[in-house]
């Protein structure tokens, strides 16, 4: 009866005595407070590749080489006062960046950034103690990260309904059919691989994947890979699809009457999102991390790549109008995605 | 570990979904064509739709009796034949029908078509089944095709009704989920075979009663509104109204056959359960029913809102046979529809020929009863063939629907129920009174306006469908007792 | 322990939001609550085990409550409250209260007595969209393919119903004759 297969196989974490809450309290924290600390030094990385790219220097000022730029901006974000306009719905309007912030970091709950370890015998207390990868390993991850991701658009939609702002509403219309259309891209476009391995869950993505460069799912499903980067930038609300807050066309969509922290919570959330994406890439098609000695090191190396392509895309490509953006998403993504679950499954049959 | 599933080809039975399948693939081709070349006359998609419900109605034929099929979802029965066979028919006399000479909004899309064959499909899905997952789905189906095909005739009336029928539509469905949730929270199972011999093991539980209650209550409730029964009546009128008057009629007759088969499946179940209840609440709705709709019907002022009324009257009678729970009030059901279907559909043709785009006679209605003074004069023929018709209707022997009425109330006798007969008799002499009036408008009273033609809309096909029906509501007497032999022989073949 | 924790945490709360739903006079805070209740209620499934379901509920009703957004902010101000009629409120909570309560006891009273057995059990060791999947795709492949016809009657539906063809009513065009169908002799 032990035979071992893609649809059967038991994840490794499993056979394991169970984390303690305690544990999954203390990623839980971890998690939140690098990927903050990640997203806030991707606004410095963001703006240097720019310059460089624009041959400019970037922030220079603040610091050796601008690197307190971001502290400097931390603490902008932090003092300025928090504005709540007249007419709007007050208890939304303050909920509504909360939303983006928690659901982006709820998504990277169950995504895996690096690979199982065992805590040092020589660092006290925790010595010894088996570390999972995933801070809760679902076996439906990969739906529960795009289902997260999808609760995540709540946050622009909210903001820019409540804020009695006409600007705020084209951005939260904006919000509505870029984000619905694009769902559709994404989760299509990720079925394929899902096919080929049988599982959803990340881990058995990752085991999938581990025998080197030459089992990575991208050279089986490179189309599938494409879209999910094109979906994956207008999921992340990034260049050449931000319309939801594209300076000049409406002000700054969704987060126009925001100030402050609220709206530097939709920036991690944004920052985290991205972040999220290309973890998610990085695993399904890049064969995600490897196990033992500095295996961790690839993924990072990949999920740098992925953020550094997004900054890269930006500097390089103008934003599409509106309609562009639909048709782009329901007469070209859409149907290249279906046909290419059809032939997956025609393959995988024959 | 899961292992290999094997399932045999011939375990599938895939005969049983044929005539659905047939149905979905015209509804395909039609779309495709259009896809092809968007300059078609409607004449073809007619002439198609034609020979699909053509090859649909011999797939039918060619089912047996009491199989299933597809891990046992699919029931094929005598009902479900009956009611497919019956489906079918009203279709293909409902389709000619757009073969108008003026041309209305919904017959110049190609997607009418196939949007109505889907729908025949969802129907169909909804009498061959006693799964109440398929059945809603069915059900669902159907519906959201049909109200399409109200909203496209495309003026006011008729997008309100499409909102009406879809709200109460999506109430009931609402209903129905609720209450298939309680059988399933019940028994375990949704298939109500197994519901059956659940509960037969379990009558005796008090809190089972509570539950069966709550189940059937909402069950009720939501076929209720699907059959126009009487404190869930309210929107028929209305629908009927904005609808096109050869929809009306069809929405009068095969929406119906599809919930009443279900209804006879859950319903029958409950009262053969021995739950007497059920049985009464369901006497009471038909009572209120065909009462209650008489005489609405009386005060109308237009006539297709009195045909309305009236078909709302006959859904009462037919859900008194339900009640009965026997063999021949089960036969009475089909039988009733198989012959009110003629009638009913060639009276709402009749308004159909006499449909002006704009309304001359009235600032409210479209057929106010001023339109058909003096019809004899102007067309005599017309008026001829819609008194008999309403003679039909009013249950005048030797004409088709006297036959139902006859064998509704002789089922009724036959298991006791002597005063529901009598409320029937007493029902249809009132009912005699409306459609009377509109005989004695054609034929006694002068016409309104000399100069317009109330034949407008007129054409060949139309006058062709009328003849059929004028045909079939005539000729009852000759093809009556092979129909109930037919009838019958299928109902106790399934064992209801 | 921690499972009765969270089944009356998410209770309480999916009561609460929804009741402020029913509640609200303000559109943003009835949706709102609606789309967070929908989306507690997936933690009943987390909780049962039944992971895939919960993250059905989760993506299928956060797009569903999504497209009811899209409405409101087309037929309504946002920042603003709906006035609303409401003569007997007193009535209408009495009646409401009771429907609620017929509803809990008949929904409670088959489970009093354990004779439901679970048809499709899980399968140890294999997750739960594997299990779907083989129940989908062998008892009920029927209703799940007609309810891809629904989809597809939706979707013509709403295109044509939404489409341009429908700005001119051809019903109610007085001149709109059928060429090849046109009687002759009717005048």
């Amino acid at each position: 009866m032990e035979i071992v297969t893609y649809t059967t196989v038991e994840t490794f974490v499993n056979h394991l005595p169970e984390v303690t809450w305690v544990g999954s309290l203390i990623k839980a924290v971890l998690i939140l407070a690098v990927i903050s600390a990640i997203a806030g030094f991707g606004t410095f990385i963001e703006r240097k590749v720019l310059a460089f790219m624009q041959r400019r220097l970037g922030p220079m000022h603040v610091g050796p080489y601008g690197l307190l730029q971001l502290a400097a901006d931390g603490i902008k974000l932090f003092t300025k006062e928090d504005i709540v306009p007249q007419n709007a719905n007050k208890l939304i309007f303050m909920i509504a960046p909360a939303i983006t912030a928690a659901t982006a970091f709820i998504a990277l709950s169950a995504v895996p950034v690096f690979p199982d370890f065992t805590i040092p015998k020589f660092i006290p207390v925790l010595g010894g103690t088996f570390v999972p990868s995933i801070a809760s390993d679902l076996n439906i991850g990969i739906l529960f990260v795009l289902g997260m991701m999808a609760a995540g658009l709540y946050g622009p939609l909210l903001a820019g309904m409540s804020q009695a702002n006409k600007w705020g509403i084209i951005g939260a219309a904006r919000t509505a059919i870029q984000f619905l259309s694009y769902e559709v891209v994404t989760g299509l476009s990720i079925l394929a691989p899902i096919m080929l391995v049988g599982s959803l869950s990340f881990v058995d993505f990752n085991n999938a994947q581990a025998g080197g460069i030459g089992s990575w799912l991208i050279w089986q499903q490179p189309v599938a890979f494409v879209l999910f980067l094109i979906a994956g930038f207008a999921e992340t609300n990034r260049t050449p699809f931000d319309l939801l807050e594209h300076e000049a066309e409406v002000v700054s969509g969704y987060a126009t009457e925001y100030s402050g922290m609220r709206w530097g919570m939709f920036f991690i959330g944004e920052y985290a999102n991205m972040i999220t994406i290309s973890v998610i890439a990085a695993i399904v098609f890049l064969g995600g991390y490897s196990e033992g000695g500095l295996g961790w090191l690839t993924i990072i190396l990949k999920v740098g790549f992925f953020f550094f392509l997004m900054l890269w895309v930006r500097a390089a490509w103008p934003h599409v109008r509106p309609d562009q953006l639909m048709w782009l998403c329901w007469k070209v993504l859409m149907p290249i995605a279906v046909i290419n679950v059809v032939i997956t499954g025609i393959v995988m049959m024959v | 570990m899961l292992q290999p599933i094997n399932v045999s080809l011939e375990s599938l039975n895939l005969i049983t979904l044929a005539p659905m399948l047939v149905a979905i693939a015209g509804g395909l081709i039609i779309l495709v064509l259009d896809l092809i070349n968007s300059k078609l006359h409607k004449t073809l998609y007619v002439m198609l739709t034609l020979l699909i419900l053509f090859i649909d109605f011999g797939a039918v034929l060619g089912l047996n009796v009491n199989e299933r099929g597809f891990f046992d979802v699919m029931l094929i029965d005598g009902v479900s034949i009956i009611s497919q066979l019956m489906i079918i028919v009203a279709s293909m006399l409902f389709i000619p029908l757009s073969l108008t000479s003026k041309r209305f909004h919904e017959y110049s899309y190609p997607e009418f078509f196939a949007l109505f064959l889907f729908m025949i499909a969802g129907f169909q899905f909804m009498v061959t089944s006693d799964n109440l997952i398929l059945i809603f789905v069915g059900l669902e189906t159907a519906s959201l095709a049909l109200y399409t095909l109200i909203a496209l005739h495309n003026r006011s009336n008729s997008f309100e009704a499409a909102v009406k029928y879809f709200t109460m539509g999506a109430l009931s469905a609402g209903f129905y989920a609720m209450g298939s949730a309680v059988i399933y929270g019940l028994t375990g199972s949704i298939e109500l075979y197994k519901v059956a011999a659940v509960l037969s093991l379990r009558m005796d539980e008090a809190s089972i009663m509570i539950a069966i209650f709550g189940a059937s209550v909402l069950l009720l409730t939501a076929f209720a509104f699907k059959l126009s029964l009487f404190p869930f009546h309210t929107w028929a009128p209305d629908v009927y109204e904005g609808a096109s008057a050869p929809l009306a009629g069809y929405m009068s007759v095969v929406p119906k056959v599809a919930a009443f088969v279900v209804s006879i499946r859950i319903f029958g179940m409950y009262i053969d359960l021995g739950i007497e209840w059920v049985r009464i609440i369901i006497l009471v709705l038909a009572v209120g029913t065909m009462t209650l709709a008489n005489i609405m019907a009386l005060v109308q002022e237009d006539v297709k809102r009195m045909l309305a009324y009236s078909s709302i009257s006959h859904a009462g009678f037919i859900m008194a046979a339900l009640a009965l729970d026997t063999t021949e009030g089960t036969t009475a059901i089909f039988l009733y529809y198989a012959l009110f279907m003629f009638t009913n559909l060639g009276a709402f043709a009749m308004l159909w020929i006499s449909r002006h785009k704009v309304r001359r006679f009235s600032d409210r209605y479209d057929n106010p009863y001023e339109k058909f003074a003096g019809l004899i004069n102007i067309m005599p023929m017309g008026a001829v063939i819609m008194a008999l018709f309403m003679l039909s209707l009013a249950g005048v022997p030797p004409f088709s629907v006297f036959w139902g009425k006859i064998y509704v109330m002789q089922a009724a006798v036959n298991s006791g129920y002597v005063w529901l007969a009598i409320v029937m008799g007493l029902n249809s002499a009132i009912a005699a009174y409306y459609y009377l009036k509109l005989i004695v408008f054609m034929f006694l009273k002068e016409p309104v306006k000399s100069v317009d033609t109330v034949y407008y809309n007129l054409s060949k096909p139309l006058m062709a469908v009328i003849g059929l029906a004028t045909v079939a509501t005539i000729g009852a007497i000759f093809y009556i007792q092979p129909l109930i032999s037919y009838i019958y022989y299928m109902i106790s073949a399934s064992g209801y | 322990m921690y499972e009765t924790i969270a089944f009356y945490l998410f209770s309480a709360l999916t009561i609460g939001l929804f009741l402020i739903t029913v509640m609200s006079k303000n559109v943003l805070y009835a949706m709102t609550s609606l789309a967070a209740g929908m989306v507690l209620i997936s933690g009943f499934f987390f909780i049962l085990g039944a992971d895939f379901l919960g993250v059905v509920q989760l993506i299928v009703y956060v797009g569903a409550i999504m497209a009811l957004y899209s409405f409101a902010m087309m037929f309504f101000d946002a920042t603003r409250d709906i006035k609303e009629k409401n003569t007997n409120s007193g009535l209408v909570f009495l009646l409401g209260g009771l429907s609620a309560l017929v509803l809990v006891m008949i929904f409670a009273a088959p489970i009093h007595s354990d004779a439901v057995q679970a048809l499709y059990p899980m399968h140890e060791g294999v997750g739960n969209a594997q299990d779907v999947g083989i129940v989908l795709f062998t008892k009920y492949l029927v209703p799940f393919e007609v309810a891809a016809v629904m989809l597809l009657v939706a979707m013509i539906a709403g295109i044509i119903l939404a489409g341009k063809k429908m700005d001119q009513s051809l019903t109610e065009d007085a001149s709109a004759d059928d060429e090849i169908l046109i009687q002759k002799d009717a005048k």
